[in-house]
């Protein structure tokens, strides 16, 4: 890292933080604090709410997922445009016009307190792991590479956000979030420019696609129903709409950042404006991935992208055999660079015989390439049995700091802490909020006056930013950080999501029955994610479906249960 | 045993947030506005199909 890196990086961040810190340094009461004034406009909360999503993971993990896997996570976004149009025509209405300051609030004015409660725990197990993901992901990575301590890495981000969140609350959030989502928008189209520059000059941008596509990196769409299958257009529509759907409109750290708007319309525009943009924004991130990719066609990569481990493994009595890997690298390097190069020139010519050799070539070089790969995998595992092998989380990192220009280097490390403490904000803020409002002010201090509540919220985040660091500190690297972080929410997404379509479309079932469904959905979708290989953005459908379908059942056998509250309303 | 504390709320409700019904600033209608967003994912849809099949 040169100055000029240092300086755009410390820069950029210590100016969106004092600025969010300034502009809400009038906050005083606890309205003010939870859902701000009241006062916000559709770009900041459409922008704010894909800064609230834009986590870290998505810069680290969603180029290298590409990478390796091609552009077929995008269909996971595929759902998002419809949960926004329902959750614009019927949540956003049902939350305004009963006046809530969480969506939990809203079920205990439909059900019953402890529904309301089980909500709200339920929210808070999953995100409060999640926000300690979001500070790891960049934390551990970025004290990887750069050689930073990865504790006082943690502890750096972790209270950045922890001061401004806890100074302004919700409105601080959002401020900080339009600026953090400015600067995210326009490294992201930096980074695809200058990737793009960076190719060799024969290389324009339709070839590059095709050399992806040769490898099978254009795998945007895939119409084939397979329930073991991630990613496809059935699960991305079905599954990737039910957690859009809970995600966005039951989970607090999304819908505090449009309770905040100025009028229904102005927080419709602001989901629909996500809508509109995310998949668009999904797709150049993956494609940035792709041009890397394809850069490493020409330039040779590293056998093992996290250096640092590699090094290490070096060091080991199985140094002579990482060399020898490397020679073999080398050479499947340069046979895969040739035939790439012989495949962009029969592009260039338009000679279809000469193409489908160079095509077939390459192919056969690449998996070359992938078997010398997998056996250096295999001998550094030999050599540090605790060693994470996956290093897909370090592709595009790695890419920035070795062949970005000085400054870029700096702007687009910001972007990624820019989009760590955008999502991290938003999750203390809301597990601040539901704290307070849900649990602490309902069943401990019901009679708390303005203050109390404005100093409790305070102390709640104060409380959850530090259990992140924590959880931050302690916790072991996962296997793909963005798969982890999209896993545990479809585990308590689809139940939390069936009890909210229950009280928004069922009125004839009541409390107890639904609280009874729930529970017993839970248990069993955590019991088939120990037990099954259902790909996880399932986990959404089957839990929403088994605490509907049991709610309706045990409603028609305990038709005495529960109480449907006379505030409550469903559609 | 003294009957339960209903909760205040943490702050009074105001009268009301502004006009649940109003119109969208474009297109009229919020069902248009809807279906515009639905028709971009469609139309996307379709055009990522187009370039996976000229591409892969």
């Amino acid at each position: 890292m040169t100055a000029i890196d240092w300086t755009v990086l410390v820069g950029t961040i210590a100016f969106i933080a004092i600025y969010g810190t300034w502009k809400t340094r009038h906050v005083q009461t606890a309205q003010s604090y939870l859902r701000g004034d009241d006062d916000l406009r559709w770009p900041t909360i459409g922008l704010s709410i894909m800064a609230t999503q834009a986590s870290a993971i998505t810069f680290l993990s969603v180029p290298g997922q590409a990478y390796e896997d091609g552009m077929r996570f995008v269909q996971f976004y595929f759902g998002l445009p419809i949960a926004m149009v329902i959750i614009s025509a019927v949540f956003v209405p049902i939350y305004y016009r009963l006046n809530v300051f969480t969506a939990y609030e809203y079920l205990e004015k439909r059900f019953d307190p402890k529904t309301r409660v089980l909500a709200a725990t339920l929210f808070m197990i999953g995100r409060g792991l999640a926000a300690g993901i979001s500070i790891y992901a960049p934390a551990i990575i970025l004290s990887t590479l750069l050689g930073w301590s990865l504790n006082l890495t943690n502890l750096v981000l972790g209270t950045i956000v922890i001061i401004y969140t806890v100074s302004g609350g919700s409105k601080a959030v959002s401020q900080t979030q339009k600026q953090q989502m400015m600067v995210i928008m326009g490294g992201i189209i930096v980074a695809a420019v200058v990737i793009a520059y960076r190719l060799p000059d024969d290389v324009t941008l339709g070839t590059a696609t095709s050399l992806a596509g040769a490898l099978g990196r254009i795998n945007v769409v895939d119409f084939e129903f397979d329930l073991n299958n991630r990613y496809n257009f059935w699960s991305g529509i079905t599954g990737g709409l039910f957690l859009a759907l809970s995600y966005f409109g039951t989970d607090q750290s999304q819908v505090q950042r449009y309770l905040g708007g100025r009028s229904v319309a102005e927080s419709r525009l602001g989901l629909l404006f996500n809508g509109m943009l995310k998949i668009p924004m999904q797709f150049l991130i993956l494609f940035i991935g792709i041009l890397v990719f394809v850069f490493f066609l020409f330039e040779r990569p590293p056998v093992f992208f996290n250096q640092p481990t590699l090094d290490a493994a070096k060091r080991t009595a199985h140094g002579p055999a990482i060399a020898s890997l490397e020679a073999d690298w080398q050479r499947a390097f340069e046979a895969r660079r040739d035939q790439a190069v012989a495949l962009t020139a029969a592009l260039d010519r338009g000679d279809a015989a000469a193409e489908a050799a160079a095509r077939e070539g390459l192919q056969g070089a690449h998996a070359q390439m992938n078997t010398v790969r997998a056996e250096a995998k295999a001998v550094i595992a030999q050599a540090l049995p605790k060693a994470e092998l996956k290093d897909s989380d370090y592709i595009f990192v790695s890419f920035v700091l070795k062949y970005l220009p000085p400054g870029l280097v700096g702007l687009l490390l910001a972007v990624i802490l820019s989009a760590a403490m955008s999502s991290t904000a938003s999750e203390l803020n809301a597990l601040g909020s539901t704290s307070v409002v849900d649990l602490y002010k309902r069943l401990i201090r019901p009679d708390a006056d303005d203050a109390h509540t404005l100093r409790a919220s305070k102390l709640f985040t104060i409380f959850w930013g530090c259990l992140a660091v924590a959880f931050a500190t302690f916790a072991a690297l996962v296997d793909n950080l963005i798969q982890a972080v999209n896993i545990l929410g479809s585990i308590f997404y689809g139940v939390i999501l069936g009890i909210f379509l229950v009280a928004f479309f069922l009125k004839r079932v009541r409390g107890t029955p639904t609280f009874a469904a729930a529970v017993i959905a839970q248990l069993t979708v955590v019991a088939l994610f120990f037990s099954s290989d259902i790909g996880f953005l399932w986990f959404n459908v089957i839990g929403c479906a088994l605490v509907v379908g049991l709610a309706l059942a045990l409603q028609a056998v305990l038709p005495g249960g529960g109480r449907t509250h006379p505030e409550g309303e469903s559609v | 045993m003294p009957p339960p504390v209903k909760p205040a709320p943490v702050t009074p409700p105001p009268p009301g947030r502004g006009d649940l019904d109003a119109p969208p600033p474009l297109l009229g209608r919020w069902r248009n506005l809807y279906l515009l967003v639905l028709g971009t994912l469609g139309a996307l849809v379709l055009a990522f199909w187009l370039f996976t099949k000229a591409y892969s």
